[in-house]
């Protein structure tokens, strides 16, 4: 061999030595950081996120405070509630109709909005994986049973059932997060376990088999982190869709109930025509609010699917 | 009939009356209508640190073979003799510890590595799981070796399989194979999948491999040239079942079974001016679900008899060590 030969080969494999490693997250990562649309909506959520944990530091008032102000009755000086104050440098988003500051009202319900979607989210995720996970790795009848209870779940009105239970067990924060997440894994069941049915034909599970791997690694190890896209995809739907629920129960009293604040139970303020018509601060900024969250979460999924599909190229 | 003893002292590997059939259900009931007779009665011997080639066109059973010796398949039936045991009636707990001494390399370098784990963890993956190394520092060191000894650099283990070419991906599954020092390695197609410039180079991985660890092949494949070039004995298999099986030479010198002749007359001559006859077969191979009565090559043979759609041909010696089925030799 030349020695012209022989160097270029010996600066090739320096160069080869040097090449940064990227593993597949971060080449999705990559990719999402292109997509605009996607990283404003992560911004707008990492704000919420951060305004609902800081909610004890930026916000004005306590959470369930009513300001009183000095009112003159028939000739006496009373303290009295600020109530339906149209906003002002006191109360940059007004007061509602018991005195309380709303903008205050509105970071500590975005704080509940966000936990119950985080939770009920969290369970889906969980149930959901095991389920797909079980039923797609050892087929048969485990699977014809699992699936079976997956199709009952999915024919369950969900609205219906979360009253039914409300009703049964009383409205709270923690009923709304268990009928979320015990009547919605389903969808995320199926996908699991579609991908797991074709992953588990491939040549690389062939080999696992042949290498004597144990069945817990080969789901950890092998099927499920090649099932991660997906499950992150569905999982940031997914809070969009329990945030959505939780205003829809809350705003209907079968939520969240007051004291305790979220968007929907906020938003209950427009079931008067009155206040619908001549006072929008009460209901405007918790919709508003609402609007975002969900928006940014289903525009944050759909970059995320783009990102994390292995058929694009970079 | 091919009668030799599968316990001789010099053959690593057995097969005996393999049978894999595959049922063909249909209806709401799931109903077996059917078999798919996709190894259907196999005999030969590998010798240890040998290669025994498999050769055949697509579908005749190459790889379902491959896969039933390692029990990827259930066999239906038949005998394994590894090491002069029956390794068809090991229970789990043992089939698993005979993972350590039988692997096999795929034909597709893409889906057979899981591409979330890095080289360092696709390739040590078993030797945890069997716990062969002590420390985290033995584990580096047996992979670094190991990935060293199949053309790849120590520094490659941190990397994704996307970020290697076909041919190193190739050689990393040849790693991840090699990785529990097998006795038996079964070679599906190895090959078929790369370029013909890097064919040569991995095969002569194997090859030296094969020299280094004392490795003992059974080496699928559709192309002639290749398996000529690394076997030591090959068979020719048609419609699930062993047309010939010979020492490389004689099977290329005298090829005694018509469908043989007609393979290797099909390959390319290397010369412009070499005369070569080249049999046509017409037809294609029939289907394994419903094989042709008596000799399954009889509806595409060239010299068939009335006796060959009536009877099945039985494996028997032609020459020393030289197997065909075939009514042309029968006595």
């Amino acid at each position: 061999m030349s020695e012209a030969i022989k160097k270029k080969q010996e600066a090739n494999a320096k160069l080869d030595a040097r090449h940064k490693i990227e593993s597949p997250w971060t080449i999705a990562f990559r990719r999402l950081k292109k997509n605009r649309l996607a990283m404003v909506s992560l911004f707008l959520l990492c704000i919420l996120a951060l305004s609902a944990i800081l909610a004890d530091v930026i916000t004005p008032y306590d959470r369930d405070q009513i300001n009183l102000a000095d009112k003159e009755v028939r000739g006496k000086v009373m303290e009295l509630p600020i109530k339906n104050e149209a906003p002002s440098s006191n109360f940059i988003l007004g007061t509602d109709e018991l005195g309380r500051d709303i903008f205050t009202r509105l970071i500590y319900g975005g704080r509940i909005s966000l936990t119950v979607g985080l939770v009920a989210v969290f369970l889906q995720v969980v149930i959901g994986v095991a389920v797909g996970s079980a039923a797609g790795f050892y087929g048969g009848i485990v699977d014809a049973v699992l699936m079976r209870l997956t199709d009952i779940i999915m024919c369950f009105p969900f609205l219906l059932i979360a009253i039914t239970v409300v009703a049964l067990l009383g409205p709270s924060i923690f009923n709304v997060m268990f009928a979320l997440g015990l009547l919605g894994w389903t969808s995320i069941a199926r996908i699991v376990r579609g991908q797991i049915l074709s992953l588990r034909e491939q040549e690389f599970m062939e080999a696992a088999e042949a290498l004597g791997i144990r069945d817990s690694r080969k789901i950890f190890k092998h099927l499920l982190p090649n099932v991660m896209a997906p499950i992150i995809v569905f999982a940031t739907m997914g809070m969009a869709n329990a945030i959505l629920t939780e205003s829809t129960l809350s705003y209907l009293g079968m939520g969240v109930t007051p004291p305790t604040p979220t968007w929907g139970n906020m938003m209950q303020a427009a079931r008067s025509i009155y206040s619908l018509q001549n006072q929008w601060w009460l209901w405007i900024p918790p919709g508003f609010l609402t609007f975002i969250t969900v928006m940014s979460f289903n525009i944050l999924g759909d970059g995320l699917r783009d990102a994390l599909d292995p058929k694009m190229n970079r | 009939m091919y009668e030799r003893d599968p316990k001789a002292s010099d053959v690593l590997l057995s097969v005996r009356g393999l049978k894999k059939y595959f049922p063909i259900k249909s209806g709401l009931t799931k109903k077996t209508v059917g078999y798919i007779k996709a190894v259907d009665g196999l005999n030969f011997d590998i010798k240890s640190g040998k290669t025994f080639g498999l050769v055949g066109e697509s579908g005749c059973g190459k790889s379902t073979t491959g896969r039933t010796l390692l029990r990827l398949l259930e066999p239906t039936e038949g005998e394994v003799i590894f090491n002069g045991e029956n390794i068809l009636t090991y229970d789990r707990a043992r089939l698993r510890q005979l993972r350590t001494e039988m692997q096999i390399i795929f034909q597709d370098p893409y889906s057979s590595l899981n591409s979330r784990m890095t080289v360092g963890e696709i390739v040590g993956e078993a030797l945890l799981e069997h716990g062969m190394v002590k420390s985290k520092k033995e584990l580096h060191e047996r992979v670094v070796s190991i990935i060293e000894k199949c053309g790849l650099s120590g520094y490659h283990m941190k990397r994704y399989p996307h970020e290697f070419s076909g041919g190193q991906r190739q050689r990393i599954c040849i790693a991840r194979a090699l990785a529990l020092r097998p006795k038996f390695v079964v070679c599906d197609e190895a090959v078929s999948a790369l370029d013909v410039s890097i064919q040569s180079h991995v095969i002569n991985l194997l090859k030296t491999l094969q020299d280094d660890m004392n490795l003992t092949y059974l080496f699928i494949s559709h192309d002639l040239g290749i398996v000529k070039y690394i076997s030591d004995n090959i068979g020719v298999m048609y419609l699930g079942r062993i047309a010939e099986m010979a020492e490389k030479n004689a099977l290329f010198d005298h090829p005694m079974h018509p469908y043989t002749q007609a393979l290797l007359s099909a390959i390319p001559k290397s010369h412009p001016l070499d005369k070569k006859e080249h049999i046509i077969l017409q037809g294609d191979m029939p289907s394994p679900a419903n094989p042709p009565s008596g000799c399954g090559f009889h509806t595409r043979c060239p010299k068939a008899m009335a006796i060959c759609s009536r009877e099945i041909p039985v494996f028997n010696a032609v020459g020393e060590n030289h197997y065909c089925a075939c009514h042309l030799y029968n006595p």
